[in-house]
């Protein structure tokens, strides 16, 4: 089986995938959605994984 | 009734549309899998499969390990050897990246009201690389669920904002610097296939 064509690296550039940030409100209120409500805490790297749990059952 | 499928390679369609380094190392693609794989997929997960909601300070979602179930015969082939092994090469030449055997696969399920906050995944010693896969009826803009990559671990440092697209994928090298996070959901339902995989043993 060939292998697939390597897609060199470049800068992200926006597809139809991409979500136009053209409202502000909107903007802002995605970025409350995945705010973390601790603000200004550290952050652990158990805290971080959102794989823990499956992984160390 | 699971479509019938009679494929070798279930993840032949996986071709890097796009690839990116910065902020972190990352590709999309359309598709992952053959749209019957995908239908008998999304059917799948749509019956009585072992959902459990796990919650924490960060997330809330419905999640299950794939070694936790016994995949339809249909779908075996997801999980064979010889399938994961094409997909970890296609990783490794996607990412640049050498890969272990070890392939882990959970399914994620986000109702609406559901979200994930802004984290990278990095954990000494655990997984290296991701690969996500979206599965879904079909979701609108107003229905949110959007993947968010950001520059940094601020969540007003957006680097870029995904759709939910049923059947594209992003794969990416975790690292302290792959930060991402998952909008709420406020519609429909919104599945994912999540592959991990970890890095070669060093010589």
């Amino acid at each position: 089986m060939p292998d697939d064509p390597i897609v060199a690296p470049q800068p992200a550039r926006p597809t139809g995938l991409d979500l136009p940030l053209v409202d502000s409100v909107a903007l802002q209120r995605l970025i409350e959605e995945v705010r973390h409500q601790e603000a200004g805490e550290l952050l652990g790297a158990t805290l971080y994984n959102r794989t823990y749990h499956r992984h160390n059952r | 009734m699971i479509p019938t499928i009679s494929l070798s390679d279930p993840y032949a369609p996986l071709a890097p549309s796009e690839s990116v380094e910065i902020p972190f190392r990352y590709f999309l693609a359309d598709r992952c899998l053959a749209p019957e794989m995908e239908t008998g997929l999304l059917h799948w997960l749509e019956g009585p499969v072992p959902w459990k909601l796990a919650v924490t300070d960060f997330y809330e979602q419905f999640e299950f390990d794939l070694r936790d179930t016994v995949l339809p015969e249909e779908l075996a082939v997801l999980v064979a050897p010889k399938a994961l092994e094409r997909l970890r090469g296609k990783m490794e030449r996607a990412l640049s990246c050498r890969l272990g055997q070890r392939v882990d696969i959970v399914a994620h399920r986000l109702e609406p009201g559901q979200r994930i906050a802004i984290h990278n995944d990095f954990r000494n010693g655990g997984e290296t690389h991701r690969l996500t896969v979206q599965l879904n009826r079909g979701l609108s803009d107003e229905d949110g669920g959007f993947f968010m990559l950001f520059n940094s671990d601020d969540a007003s440092d957006i680097h870029r904002i995904l759709r939910p697209a049923a059947g594209s994928v992003i794969g990416f090298a975790i690292s302290g610097a792959s930060h991402h996070a998952v909008s709420r959901l406020y519609g429909g339902t919104r599945y994912t296939l999540v592959y991990s995989f970890h890095a070669a043993a060093s010589a």
